[in-house]
Order: C-alpha cells, then structure tokens, then sequence
C-alpha cells in the first residue's frame, strides 16, 4: 500500500510544526516559511511521523492519502 | 537643564524626544509642530499612501498612547517664529516664548514651488491625500522634475491609469545624483511605461490648463506636480545669530551653537569621515542624527562625531532602487555587479581615489549589505574595479 | 466570581457559572474542579464572564481540535459580543490595527507569513547554539553565588529576553535597558503607570532601532521588519508593534514555564531524577511536550465568536455567540490523555493544547520549546542537589493573568 502526502497551501500558516516531526518529508520556504513537501510518497518507516505532523497541523493543511 | 525645546514633530524631533527620555533625561521636552497631525511617516506618501493602498491610519511613527507616555509638552499646530539665542528662548506664531537649556532644531524642508497657477507639491498628508484625489484613469498629469519623488508620483500616477508627461530640465534625468548611465536607465523605465518624458527643457510657468515650457510648447494638464527639490525651513531663524547656508549649519556632532543642535533634513553637518559638509533628506538620517543630538545633549563635554553611511531607497515601477554613501560630486561610476539592460546591479561611485557610494537596483540584501559594509569602511577605489572577488571578501 | 446562578429564558440552564473559574491553592497544577467536571458532563455550556455576558465555554479535547479549525469561528475582536478577556482588553481592542491575533484567514494568513521567518524551525534550530549559552552563563552566574536565589528572576526572566534580544538583533550595550524594562512590562507589583511608561521606552527603542536597521541592515528579526518597511508592506508603526508583540509574548510565558516546570519537577523527583537521565534529545523533547500538557500555563481560555450556527457537543452556538476554548481543561480531559493527573514525561502528548490550536496556535512555540529544552536538559544536570529553599506551601502563585505562574521560586543546592 502507497501513500502521497498533500499540502493545501493557502491554508498554511507556516508554524513549521511538520519540518519539527518529520524532517525528512517537509520543509520550510525560506522567505516566508510556508510548508514544503520534500517526499511526496514517504516510506514506511516515515508514515508514523508524516501521520503525526498531519495531527498537529495547527491550520490542518496536511493530509495523507491512500494510492 | 531641564527644559529642552524641540522645534518639528516629525521623525527627528520624536526621536531626538524618545531619546532624551530613554537616557534618562526626566526634566521638560517640548515639542513644536506646524502639522496638526502626531508624527508620522513620510515615505508611504508617494508610494502606498498615493496609490490608494494605505490610508492615513497606518502613517502615524507611534501609536498615540505610546506618545503621551513619553511625557512630552507636545504643540502641535504651532509654528516657531524666532529664536533668541541669548535669551535662550523661541517665539511662537501662538505668542509664546518658549523657555530653554538646549534647543533641537527640526523643522524638516518645504517643496520648492514654480512661479505662476497653483500646483500640487507632496511633502505632507494633505499633499498626498489632495493629489491621490485627482489621480483617475484618463486623467493628465504634468510632473515637473523627475527626481526621485517626481519619479515614484509618475510611476504610481501611471498605475492608476493618468496620462503622464514628466518634464525635466536637464537631459538626463538624476544625471547630477546618479550619473548619466544610471539616470538614463532609470528614465528608460519611464518611456516603457507609456510617460511622455521631456528631458532638456525648461519650464517657464505652471498655468491652470497645463505647463509652459521653455520653447513655448504648452504640456495640457488637468493637474500639474512640481517635485523640484526643497527649501529648508529656516527662515524663522534669521536674525538669530545662528549659521544659516542652505539648512542650520553645525559642526561634526550636530551642534550649531552652544545649546543648539540641528537635527533631520534641516541640518547642515560635516561629516567627519566623508569629509564634506552634508545635508541629507533620507528618512532614516533623520531618526539616526535625532538620536546623535539626544546623546550629544546630554553629554555636551564628551560630544561624538555624527558618522552615518547615509542610505535612501525609491519605488519605481518594478524597480527597487536603494543607495549608500554618498553620490553627489562622485568622479566616476562603474557597474561592478549584475546587468544594467536586466535592471538588476550595483553601480560604484568614486569620489577621489575610495568607494564613496552605491546604488543598487534589484538586488538582495546580502549583497547590499557587504556593499555597504565596504562602502563604511572607506574601501580603496582599486579595491572595487579589482573584478570579481576583489571586494568579495570585505 | 463563581456559582453565580443565571437563567436565560432562550437557553434555560440550571447552572451558568462564573468564568474563569479559581484554582485550588491545595493543587495549583490541575485546571478548577468545576471546569474539569463541565468536559465529562457538559463540554459545550454556557459560563458568565466579567461584563455579564455569557459565551460558550468548550472543554473537550476533541471538541476544541474541531472548532479551533472551523472557518465559522472568527477572533476578529471588533465584532459585538466577541467574548472579551478583560475591560481594558475590549477597549484597546476598538483602537488596535490588524494584527495575527485578531484577523482571520485570508487577511490573517498574509500576516502570520509576513512575520513568521524569525521563528521558522531553521531558524531556531540555529540559535540552539546561542540559547544554550545564555542558559550556561546564567547558570555560571547562579552558582558563582550561595543560594538560596529566586529563580524567576535569575533563570526564568532572563533567559526568555536575553533570547529574544538576540533574535530581534538588540545590541549587546542596551541588553540591560531592554532587560530592565521587559521584565517591568511583564510584573506583577509594578504599577498600570510604569508598566507604561516601560512598554513605550520599549516601543521608542525598537522604532529607532527599526529606522537604524533600514539603513545598517543586520542578519536579524528587526532587519527584516525594516526591510517589510521599505517595501512598503509594513508601515513603521505596525514593524514596531509587532516588534514589541514578539518581545512581550515571549517573555512571561517561556519565564512563567521555566519556574513552574521545576518546581513541579522538584516535586516529582522520580520524573526529575529521569529527566536528568535522559540521553536522547528525543526524550527530553517528550518531557518539554508533557510539561507543557500538564501545565497548560495559558488558562483563562482562547476567545472567538461565532460567525453562523454551529452544532457541536450536543449544543449548537449561535451566530454572533461568545466562544471561550479552555486549553487546559483540553489537556485533562481523560479521553485524550489517560490519567492526566499523573505527570508522566514519557507520554506521547505532542499533540496537546497548550500553544492552542488552529491557525492562531502561538507562533513562537518551536522557540519556546528549544528554550525549554535546553534549560530543561542542562538546569537539573549542572546543579544536581537543587531543591526548594521554603516549603513548598510558602511558594507564591501569581494566577490573575492570561498565563499563571509564580511570583518567586526561591532555590538553593
């Protein structure tokens, strides 16, 4: 089973919170700080924090889907 | 001393009165302003102010609260008439006369007006508010003089959709600041923009359907701007004693005589390491030497010398012009990085054998900041037409 | 304030009482008893507030994560029968510009990416460094001296300021200025007067400092809002707002939560005795998570309004209906956080409340935490025999403000 991550970007208030929890799938823009995805189909042994910075997404901009 | 009276109300005397009061100065400041209005910020007005995007509320330096803290006899509305140095006191339009220890003059510039029809002039939020009025699409605009303030109108009033026509005396536009080949760039930008540029003519009188120009043409107008530099207002300082030439004249720490200091556009001073005697109309000398002459007040046996790298920036169009150092009388310009054709670089200005400015055009602050680092230090000219890498390690 | 009885002939409810509710003296880490009872048995009811009004108070955990995303909740404060904290809060509200903290999305979203570079976790991740040598000093500081010492005013003021004066890009000569007169801005025994007086010296300073920057601009966060200033999309004054808002908002929380996290962890010296044992940044950062759970500083609840009819919790909020989200009461409730009574540094509680929640969740929380992780992680290691210098019962809370904390914590080793 894959999953991808998708980023709603307008919706992002840039609290960084997912670079925090998941280094390796995301990042910050440096001028403004608004989420980057830098995998947009984690591995498996990713998929606990990536699942993590979904949850604590203060503007719930994240999501992780199946496929 | 515990009366200081601070003539201007705007950014030099509120921060020449925040000052004082944070090194802990508690006795009287008193401020006089001509504006009816607390003190605001005056480079929005030919920018976001003009085009529409602020209103007056976001102009003013400091919320109200935060002025009445400061504990200030502020007089706003009043306008000071005369100094008597010896008495050490200032009359005021109001009748008063206006006790002190030390005396801040900052009563800033006023436009240079055209003989003939009224024009508009921008320097106050009057000004903006009462131009931005007349700014409609279709509207014609006459700007006289395409200096930096007659070039951000007609960038803003083009935005807007007025017909523009900038006139300007000289043949190239800012060509006495900047250089002809900055002077030209910059005015390129006008032409793609659709202005009617006129270089190389003179203007005889402003009259109520247009500009009369040195060769009897007639610019049509339904509104005509006049940005041809200012005056500085010192008239209500003649017969004082104090120096007056084109602004108060001081000495290297801003003092003009004993208990007086000048401070902000107003303010003729030799600058000890450019080594000229300067009057500078950039929004942040004024904060810079308002708060050289709080320190130097206070400390008037241990006065410093006022060293700023002057700085000033410009909105036109797409462009972000910013300058530091100092560019009048330069000797040569160079382009040392980036692209003139691309409207992104740096053009160096040699004034003797050192580094005496930049202008950029464009470019990010990291590399404006190691240009203006070199530019404080005084490099060598030599050093900055070494080519690439020459100053990249200042 | 409290059991005041109401009947509201719209909404009739047997018991609307007061709010905020007081703490119990004889266990000031747990959120009032009346409050916990509301999430196991009304989560979404109706308390007074100070004005007379009576806003909806939410408690569930669960309820607030849904509500503190939902577009048809506003802070826009202006609005009539927004919830307000305090008097002085709903007159100064009439005059404020549009801040972070009282606009919503889209307007909100431009500014909160408008001032958040500084607090990016790159960012603060860079200033570990520098964090955890102003803690070293401090500590140095501490110990070159015999306790006991107050450690609000040695470690849990200064650390907060000496940080964000770095991060504003104060120069190291006005530290002492700048020190002096934060710490009179966030008191509790100073006076309405000189709290004034210092948070506008504070303002002045930043302006000019703000002006200076524009002309000598620096790697910092006032070089930045100077540069918003010169491209036109600040105005001055609202660079120097801000500036003081990142100052203010920094400097009593961080302190409030380096005091109160070690008296709470001197008082669980299992917890304590783990914490100091803990090699990995991992579990230290777990522990800073819990701590934050469990103290939930911010306890006076987060206020909107309803901008339509919401139903929610069994209840529907009205239109134009007060909102108040308590977050401790969030971060008790059992069902998202078994035994939250217990402090238990090993839990997984990242997920808590206690920045809030939604767009407006504190913006300086991942330099809280690094703050707190390194004070944390260094404090009880480089004086291991630190314990409290009065019975704990002697321990002065100070709970009036939007956060609680502790007028003194007097320590020696």
């Amino acid at each position: 089973m894959t999953f991808h991550v998708e980023l709603d970007e307008p919706r992002c208030v840039a609290s960084g919170q997912c670079a925090v929890v998941a280094p390796d799938v995301f990042d910050q823009r440096d001028d403004d700080g608004v989420a980057v995805i830098l995998d947009e189909s984690p591995a498996d042994d990713l998929l606990d924090d990536v699942r993590e910075a979904v949850a604590i997404c203060p503007a719930a901009a994240l999501r992780l889907v199946e496929g | 001393m515990n009366r200081v009276v601070v003539v201007g109300a705007s950014a030099a005397g509120l921060t020449t009165a925040e000052a004082l009061r944070r090194e802990g100065y508690a006795g009287g400041i008193t401020v006089v302003g001509a504006e009816v209005h607390l003190p605001y910020d005056r480079p929005p007005l030919s920018k976001q102010i003009l085009s529409g995007e602020w209103e007056p509320d976001r102009l003013p330096l400091r919320p109200a609260a935060d002025v009445d803290a400061l504990g200030l006899d502020l007089r706003l509305g009043v306008t000071a008439t005369g100094v008597d140095t010896a008495a050490r006191t200032v009359a005021t339009d109001t009748g008063e006369q206006l006790a002190y220890d030390a005396l801040v003059v900052a009563t800033g510039v006023r436009p240079r007006r055209l003989p003939g029809a009224t024009a508009h002039v921008l320097r106050t939020q009057q000004d903006a508010l009462a131009l931005r009025e007349r700014l409609r699409p279709g509207r014609r605009l006459a700007v006289v003089g395409a200096g930096f303030l007659g070039a951000e109108v007609t960038a803003v009033a083009r935005g807007l959709g007025c017909e523009v026509t900038l006139i300007e005396p000289a043949s190239v536009p800012l060509a006495h600041a900047v250089g002809a080949v900055v002077g030209e760039v910059l005015s390129r930008a006008h032409v793609e923009h659709g202005v009617d540029l006129r270089t190389g003519v003179g203007v005889v009188a402003v009259h109520p359907e247009g500009v009369e120009l040195a060769d009897s043409t007639m610019v049509e107008a339904d509104d005509v701007l006049t940005a041809i530099g200012s005056v500085p207002n010192t008239e209500w300082l003649e017969g004082s004693g104090l120096p007056v030439a084109d602004g108060l004249v001081c000495d290297a720490t801003c003092r003009a005589a004993p208990g007086v200091y000048g401070a902000g556009d107003v303010a003729r001073w030799d600058h000890p390491s450019f080594g000229v005697s300067m009057r500078i109309e950039h929004r942040t000398n004024a904060s810079e030497q308002g708060l050289a002459v709080a320190r130097n007040l206070l400390s008037p046996d241990a006065p410093r010398p006022f060293a700023p790298v002057p700085y000033f920036w410009s909105d036109q169009y797409e462009m972000k012009v910013q300058a530091y150092g100092y560019l009048r009388g330069h000797d040569a310009v160079e382009i040392v990085e980036g692209d003139l054709a691309e409207r992104r670089f740096v053009a160096a200005y040699r004034t003797a054998d050192r580094l005496a400015g930049v202008l950029t055009v464009g470019m990010p602050p990291r590399v404006l900041r190691t240009w203006r680092n070199a530019v404080a230090g005084g490099a060598p000219w030599r050093d900055v037409v070494a080519g690439p890498g020459g100053l990249a390690v200042v | 304030m409290t059991d005041t009885v109401l009947t509201d002939a719209a909404h009739p409810m047997p018991h609307i009482t007061g709010y905020p509710a007081a703490r119990d003296a004889r266990c000031p880490f747990n959120p009032p008893a009346e409050v916990r009872t509301k999430t196991s048995e009304r989560p979404v009811t109706k308390v007074q507030i100070w004005d007379g009004s009576t806003p909806w108070l939410v408690t569930r955990y669960a309820d607030q994560h849904a509500l503190l995303t939902d577009p048809r909740l506003s802070i826009d404060e202006t609005l009539p029968g927004f919830p307000h904290m305090t008097r002085g809060r709903s007159e100064t509200a009439k005059h404020t510009p549009p801040l972070i903290t009282n606009t919503d999305a889209p307007e909100h979203t431009r500014l909160r990416r408008m001032v958040n570079m500084p607090f990016s976790v790159k960012r603060v991740e860079a200033l570990r460094r520098s964090i955890q040598k102003i803690v070293d000093d401090l500590i140095d500081t501490m110990l070159a001296g015999n306790g006991p010492v107050d450690l609000v005013k040695a470690l849990g003021l200064p650390v907060p300021t000496l940080v964000i004066s770095e991060l504003l890009g104060v120069p190291y000569d006005d530290h002492e200025f700048f020190q002096r007169n934060s710490n009179v801005t966030v008191s509790h025994t100073a006076t309405e007067e000189e709290v004034a007086a210092a948070s506008g010296a504070l303002a002045g300073y930043l302006g000019e400092l703000i002006d200076r920057k524009m002309a000598e601009p620096e790697d910092d966060v006032l070089s930045e809002l100077a540069a918003k200033v010169t491209a036109g999309e600040m105005a001055r004054m609202e660079a120097v707002i801000m500036g003081v808002a990142i100052l203010i908002a920094g400097h009593e929380t961080s302190a409030n939560m380096i005091s109160l996290g070690t008296l709470v962890l001197l008082q669980n010296p299992d917890q304590l005795d783990a914490l100091r044992g803990a090699e990995s940044p991992k579990a230290v950062a777990a522990a800073v998570e819990e701590l934050l759970r469990y103290l939930t500083i911010v306890h006076t609840g987060v206020r909107r309004i309803a901008l339509e009819d919401i139903a929610i919790g069994g209840e529907v909020i009205k239109a134009g209906d007060g909102v108040i989200l308590d977050l401790s009461a969030a971060n008790w409730d059992p069902e998202e956080f078994a035994e939250p009574d217990r402090l238990d540094l090993t839990r997984s509680a990242r997920h808590h409340h206690a920045f809030g929640y939604g767009a407006h969740q504190c913006l300086g929380q991942t330099l809280a935490r690094v703050e707190l992780q390194v004070v944390y992680s260094t404090l009880y290691r480089r004086i291991p025999t630190l314990r409290l210098a009065v019975p704990p019962d002697e321990i002065e809370f100070a709970f009036e403000g939007v956060a609680y904390g502790l007028r003194s914590l007097p320590v020696t080793w």
